[in-house]
């Protein structure tokens, strides 16, 4: 099984947090509050799409509303394995970075 | 500009460029949030942002969804991403269009690969050099005489041997006679014919062919000394095993027995391919002073240039030696001349000018192909002015969209590029078939590294070429009108149009030079194959061996075996006739000579004649008619007068209006030259060829001047079981004796003609390719004008106009189109129309049928490219055309 990169954590953190809500505008805009990264759609679809192929995610689509020219919204929800990926990728993060998150700011910061 | 709804061409092309289900809900996402901003931004940039995230959209969707964090459209990587990123999408635009990429593709193979395989061919005989050491320096020495109408001809010995002697420019001159054949034991002790050149003593140093094993020649070997021969490498291997011990070992050629002192260099072979043995001529001192050595005309020198020294100054120089020789000399020289020219020259020859007609014939086709795909490009880039005036708008610079379509021209170049290699390697192939003996035999014809970086090279200048039209469009299309064309049905801009036809023009007036040319021939061809040869072809086949004077050492023996087999082989059932001569019709060879009339004054000039030896029954078996006089008959011989039978070309010339019969001729005016008397005249047979005139001929009987080396014509039965016949009843009477060759006559003839077939069957195939593709690119042209003017046909029929007068708006531009490319064609034809003289027979570059065929032809093809268009134009219904809009 590949690893996920941090883009796709990111992405699967939001649809988690996003609920029934998580869509493609929903989601670039819970990742810009909480990173202050602006994605494009194309971006976000087209990995959700491949998360999509591994089996993580699952998507469907909404009503056609005239807010979006007639077009429907594509909403996406966390599969078991995405689940299972996410899980092993963030604790082995967590695992290694447990008490760096000072020293690191400071090595940043060029202090030491 | 709009207001409340997002740019709607950006949303065009995401359409165009997202595959569908992202295309929906980016879209979708795109837009929501685009009104979410207009709620607190001016339009312009709710528009600007919606652009942006469009592009970068597009973008990361390209690279594989990366994602494009931060990333701008300029700063997207280098040119060489660029460039994978024009290639995929290239690619990918053709994925949609396949009908349109096979079509290119199909039709650049056949360009390419046509253009490939004539390359290869030219490439072996015209671009490489010869395959010998530093063969630039190499020369064929030749003499000329304008009185005689001799060009490029054989020298004789003694005049050879002064230039050789005199010249300065040329470091040194060999000379080689006749390809000759010797029969050889090979070491299963069966027969075998070996060919081979006698050459003078210095050949293998001239030639810079150094013997790998032993020797070349010494000086006196020439001058009578011991019999000695060098054998090629190939016949080292094959019947020596590669015994280095070979030097020094005795082999029987025509049973005499000749010392080994060399062997050639591995792929060494000149004059010919195929030549195993070489032997020095033996000459006799005593002859250098005689008048024949200085006026028989037999060898052919070849010389090194000197360091330094030029083709034209060696020439100059063997013209003054000429002319003082012919000073030194009159009564031999007269009028004798001598020339230079390189090697190579000399090898092709003839097929010069045929094989470049060739490469020019095939790059015509290759500019037509271009021209037509060039052509769909075109008409695909008019679609897609909107696509490309978008992405302008989205800040794509114009450089790049050229370069983007100049990569999608290439991508397809490639495509075509890479089948053509394929069906180069093939025509190639089947061109050497064809070709027979029509290609000079210097380098073998393969497709190398040369060929291949031809080929290479002519993809990328087809796929820069094509491209060039689409890529010109875009500086034609003015963004702002493009855009604003979007409600409105067609185009404005009448350049893409223009320049549409004029593709097509050219394509006319390019396949009317080609099938002109192809007319030519075949009208040339059909002439040939319509001359009467003087004789008559069915079921004749012939036989050559050579008889060894060892033991058949005079004409008594000679007789008897011939007598015995021609006795064997009549009693074969299905033979109808059978006889023998020295020399084939339509590959005779010519003699000069001076003939005396019992009676009367010598003659000013000598004759041209051919001089040929046959038995009594060969006028009989060939079907050669006896005009005057009778025949040879059996009872001719060594003790009854000497008699010849002389053809009714040669009658004309020496006894014009007399009766030949009875009068006597003698070749040399020595009182111990034999007078021969004339006993009959028969018909005139093709000797020299299908296309030449008939020559004088004399001819003499093998009784009376026996011939050790025998064409025997068999007549009647099929050819299989001739050449069993004769094999079997050759080798009841003697083992040893080999058959050098056996042919079907038929063959001897299409032979003759092997360049005449090859320049005729190419001609005509580029001819039809042409065409094709001009009428594929007419009926493009007048389809797309038809769905043009869909409209106004409407109208027009609306107004009351019939089915007539719509045909007639079609077919009038069809004829328009083919009518000027057909006048453009004309004046190109006129301008190289002189090139294909030299290659005709009896037909004139003006022969008004094939021109008038050709005119037909081509309006035929408008016809039938304008019949389906015009069809659709008949049946254009009024309301719908004009509700379309």
């Amino acid at each position: 099984m590949r690893r996920l990169g941090e883009f796709e954590q990111m992405l699967l953190f939001a649809v988690l947090r996003l609920g029934d809500g998580a869509y493609g505008t929903a989601i670039r805009q819970e990742i810009a509050s909480r990173t202050a990264q602006d994605l494009s759609p194309g971006a976000v679809y087209t990995a959700l799409e491949r998360l999509e192929t591994r089996g993580y995610v699952a998507s469907w689509f909404g009503e056609p509303t005239p807010e979006r020219g007639g077009k429907r919204k594509r909403f996406y929800r966390v599969e078991a394995a995405g689940a299972t990926a996410l899980n092993r990728a963030y604790r082995a993060l967590l695992a290694m970075g447990e008490g760096q998150a000072e020293h690191l700011d400071l090595l940043e910061r060029g202090i030491e | 500009m709009s207001s409340a709804e997002p740019p709607r061409l950006t949303t065009r092309l995401l359409a165009l460029l997202l595959p569908g289900r992202v295309f929906e809900a980016v879209a979708g996402d795109l837009e929501e949030e685009f009104r979410e901003r207009l709620r607190h931004t001016s339009p312009r940039r709710a528009g600007a942002w919606y652009r942006r995230q469009a592009i970068r959209s597009i973008v990361t969707c390209w690279r594989g969804s990366r994602p494009a964090v931060r990333t701008s459209p300029r700063d997207r990587g280098g040119p060489l991403q660029d460039l994978s990123l024009d290639v995929r999408f290239a690619l990918r635009s053709f994925t949609r269009n396949p009908g349109l990429v096979v079509l290119v593709t199909l039709t650049l193979a056949l360009g390419i690969g046509a253009t490939t395989a004539i390359f290869t061919v030219l490439d072996a005989t015209l671009l490489r050099p010869l395959p010998y050491s530093e063969p630039e320096r190499l020369v064929a020495v030749y003499e000329e005489n304008d009185a005689r109408g001799w060009t490029w001809n054989q020298a004789s010995p003694a005049n050879f041997l002064s230039w050789r002697e005199r010249s300065t420019t040329l470091e040194d001159i060999t000379a080689h006679g006749f390809r000759v054949g010797w029969a050889f034991a090979g070491p299963d002790d069966r027969a075998e014919w070996l060919d081979g050149a006698t050459v003078f003593h210095n050949f293998f140093e001239v030639m810079g062919a150094r013997p790998v094993l032993g020797r070349g020649f010494v000086d006196d070997e020439v001058w009578g000394g011991a019999r000695v021969v060098v054998i090629s490498h190939g016949l080292w291997q094959r019947a020596f095993g590669g015994d280095p011990e070979v030097v020094g070992q005795i082999i029987a050629l025509d049973e005499i027995e000749r010392e080994i002192v060399g062997v050639a260099p591995p792929g060494f072979a000149f004059p010919d391919t195929g030549i195993d043995v070489w032997a020095p001529f033996r000459w006799s001192r005593e002859n250098v002073e005689a008048a024949w050595f200085r006026r028989a005309h037999f060898i052919w020198p070849v010389g090194r240039l000197a360091h330094g020294v030029d083709e034209s100054t060696a020439h100059a120089e063997i013209q003054t030696i000429a002319a003082g020789l012919q000073a030194e000399n009159p009564e031999t020289n007269e009028s004798m001349s001598a020339g230079v020219v390189s090697l190579q020259r000399w090898v092709v020859g003839d097929t010069r000018r045929p094989l470049l007609i060739l490469g020019l014939a095939v790059s015509a086709v290759l500019l037509v192909a271009c021209a037509n795909i060039a052509n769909l490009l075109l008409a695909r880039a008019t679609g897609r002015r909107q696509e490309l005036a978008v992405r302008s708008a989205l800040g794509a610079g114009r450089a790049r969209l050229v370069r983007q379509l100049l990569t999608e021209s290439v991508c397809l170049a490639a495509l075509g590029g890479a089948a053509g290699v394929g069906v180069a390697a093939l025509m190639t192939r089947g061109l050497v078939l064809l070709a027979g003996e029509a290609i000079p035999p210097t380098s073998p014809v393969t497709m190398d590294a040369r060929v291949m970086g031809f080929a290479l090279f002519i993809t990328l200048a087809t796929g820069l070429g094509f491209g060039l039209f689409p890529s010109l469009q875009l500086g034609w299309a003015r963004l702002s009108e493009v855009m604003n064309e979007s409600s409105r049905s067609g185009s404005a801009d009448p350049r893409p149009a223009r320049a549409r036809n004029l593709l097509v023009v050219a394509e006319v007036a390019l396949a009317v030079v080609l099938v002109a040319g192809a007319g030519l021939m075949l009208r040339s061809l059909d002439a040939l194959y319509a001359v009467d040869p003087g004789f008559s072809l069915d079921n004749l086949v012939t036989a050559e061996f050579e008889l060894p004077g060892s033991r058949y050492g005079d004409q008594v023996a000679v007789e008897t075996f011939f007598d015995e087999l021609v006795d064997r082989l009549v009693a074969t059932p299905g033979v109808v006739g059978v006889s023998a001569t020295d020399t084939l019709a339509l590959e005779g060879t010519r003699w000069t000579s001076d003939l005396f009339i019992d009676g009367r004054p010598p003659a000013d000039t000598p004759y041209i004649f051919n001089r040929r030896i046959v038995d009594h029954r060969y006028f009989t078996t060939l079907g050669v008619p006896v005009l005057r006089g009778r025949s040879f008959t059996a009872a001719d011989g060594p003790d009854t007068p000497d008699v010849i039978i002389i053809n009714e070309t040669l009658a004309g010339q020496v006894f014009p209006g007399e009766d030949p019969v009875g009068e006597r001729i003698r070749f040399g005016d020595d009182d111990d030259d034999p007078w021969l008397t004339v006993v009959g005249v028969v018909g005139s047979e093709r000797v020299e060829g299908l296309d030449a005139n008939p020559w004088g001929e004399i001819y003499l009987t093998t009784r009376q001047e026996p011939i050790w080396y025998l064409n025997l014509l068999v007549r009647g039965a099929a050819g299989g079981q001739a050449e069993a016949a004769v094999q079997r009843e050759l080798a009841a009477l003697d083992p040893l004796v080999p058959i050098i060759r056996f042919r079907p006559f038929e063959e001897i003839v299409s032979g003759s003609l092997s360049m005449e077939r090859l320049l005729t069957t190419l001609l005509t195939a580029f001819a039809a390719v042409a065409l094709l593709l001009a009428a594929m690119g007419l009926y493009g042209v007048l389809a797309y004008s038809v769905a043009q003017r869909t409209r106004e046909i409407g109208i027009r029929v609306a107004l009351g106009a019939r089915g007539d007068d719509v045909l007639r708006i079609v077919v009038k531009r069809a004829l328009v189109l083919v009518v000027t490319g057909g006048a453009l064609g004309a004046a190109a034809y006129g301008a190289v129309a002189s090139t294909f003289r030299a290659l005709l027979f009896e037909v004139s570059p003006g022969d008004p049928l094939t021109l008038g065929g050709v005119l037909l032809v081509m309006l035929a093809t408008g016809f039938a490219a304008a019949y389906l268009p015009a069809r659709r134009a008949t049946r254009v219904d009024p309301v719908e055309a004009l509700r379309s809009e």
